[in-house]
């Protein structure tokens, strides 16, 4: 068990995972770091809930999906491809390809693809994770491999 | 499969390239700070609520003569506790006319206090050879009339930061109850509307004061923390970083008698 205040601890150390997941649906600097404060926030007020530090794991990966897609049907933010980033950097290009990559993937199976590959978590967990059946969570999955396959090889 | 399991491998080596901007680390440290601050907020609100809990008890069932003489009830320094940082002074009344309730309620002050001397010492024992944290808590006699006696107790504990509460007694002398908010108004009225749109009338005046959102004011307590000033008039108290943020401090409102006069009984405290 964690005390209250190791979930912030928790949040800020892996603040780059629940960054890239709010990325992977806003696709922009700004409105990832705004859904990974509003997870914080949230986390605030379910500090009690939050000790166990494996269901605060499961919990963050899923109050920052539900968060992003609440903040996308809010904002209705453009998704203007590649945004802006560190001020042109060299080499930022090729680390936001992976979205571009994963582009031809919905929602839920491009996070059912990172959760599995990029976050190793199991079935199970990402069954946990979405709130969808196990066997749900293996159909997209395997359907969303399908599409991706065919989309390495194309980039190939 | 191989093909793809390499560029599985490529994908994941870019997604883990991703680093979030320098300026979220800073949010979120700024936002742990703030839930520090509330958690020692709530450690000292529980301190006073069981404080308050424990006057209410004892005070219940109790009516203190009317024929109290405010010139002789006096509240002296009982005890100091002083050690490291702390420094702890605990009130004791005396002279109120009814013995009974006066040890009561001294007891209660004595209890407040060693909870507060308990924490400091549990906080000084987990920080082991170097503790820094302070603590100052002592009382103040607000107003001591005919009518009333109001005793405030300040309490600051500062772990890296501060943070001030200030917990308000206020003694009817001639009922000799302990009072709480509901006390000051005839029985069976609806006090808590009034005084909510006053206070939401206030802050939206300077809302960029105030919490806004989620923690935006909603309604005052069931145990609402006031005093009544030497003027007579109704102040609410809310603590540090329970309404607006952490740095405006304790926060008060006065209360206009118009906006109440309806409900206050005609022989009250309040006018």
């Amino acid at each position: 068990m964690e005390s209250d205040d190791r979930i912030f601890r928790r949040i800020i150390d892996q603040r780059d995972r629940f960054y890239r997941m709010a990325y992977s649906y806003v696709r922009n600097e700004q409105d990832a770091m705004d859904v990974v404060q509003e997870v914080a926030c949230k986390a605030f007020k379910h500090i009690k809930e939050l000790r166990d530090p494996e269901y605060a794991e499961t919990w963050l990966f899923r109050v920052t999906i539900n968060t992003s897609i609440d903040f996308l049907r809010k904002q209705k933010h453009e998704q203007a491809g590649l945004p802006e980033h560190d001020n042109g950097a060299p080499d930022s290009y090729d680390k936001l390809a992976v979205f571009d990559t994963l582009r031809p993937l919905d929602d839920t199976s491009r996070t059912i693809v990172v959760l599995h590959h990029m976050e190793d978590k199991n079935f199970e967990q990402i069954s946990c994770i979405m709130g969808k059946n196990v066997n749900t969570v293996k159909t997209i999955y395997y359907r969303a491999m399908k599409a991706l396959k065919e989309q390495i090889e194309k980039e190939a | 499969m191989a093909d793809i399991q390499t560029g599985l491998d490529k994908l994941k080596e870019q997604y883990e390239g991703i680093h979030a901007p320098q300026e979220l680390e800073g949010r979120l440290i700024e936002m742990e700070s703030v839930y520090k601050r509330k958690a020692r907020f709530a450690g000292l609100k529980s301190w006073g609520e069981r404080a308050a809990v424990f006057v209410c008890c004892a005070v219940a069932g109790i009516t203190l003569i009317s024929n109290i003489n405010a010139s002789v009830s006096k509240v002296v320094t009982f005890r100091s506790y002083k050690s490291g940082d702390a420094d702890i002074k605990t009130p004791h009344v005396t002279g109120l006319g009814d013995k009974k309730t006066e040890q009561k309620l001294n007891k209660e002050f004595d209890k407040y206090s060693d909870a507060i001397i308990a924490q400091y010492e549990a906080d000084v024992k987990d920080m082991g050879s170097d503790p820094h944290v302070a603590v100052s808590s002592s009382y103040k006699v607000l107003v001591d009339n005919s009518s009333q006696l109001t005793i405030v107790m300040n309490t600051v504990v500062a772990k890296g930061d501060s943070m001030e509460t200030d917990w308000y007694y206020n003694i009817d002398k001639k009922t000799g109850k302990l009072l709480k908010l509901s006390d000051v108004f005839r029985s069976g009225t609806d006090y808590i509307k009034p005084i909510n749109a006053y206070i939401s009338g206030e802050i939206n005046k300077n809302p960029d004061d105030y919490f806004m959102e989620d923690d935006k004011f909603k309604s005052i307590a069931s145990d609402q923390n006031f005093y009544i000033n030497k003027d007579g008039k109704l102040v609410l108290v809310f603590d540090e970083a329970s309404i607006a943020p952490a740095y405006k401090g304790v926060i008060e409102f006065t209360v206009p008698t118009d906006i109440i006069s309806g409900i206050l009984p005609e022989d009250g405290l309040v006018h």
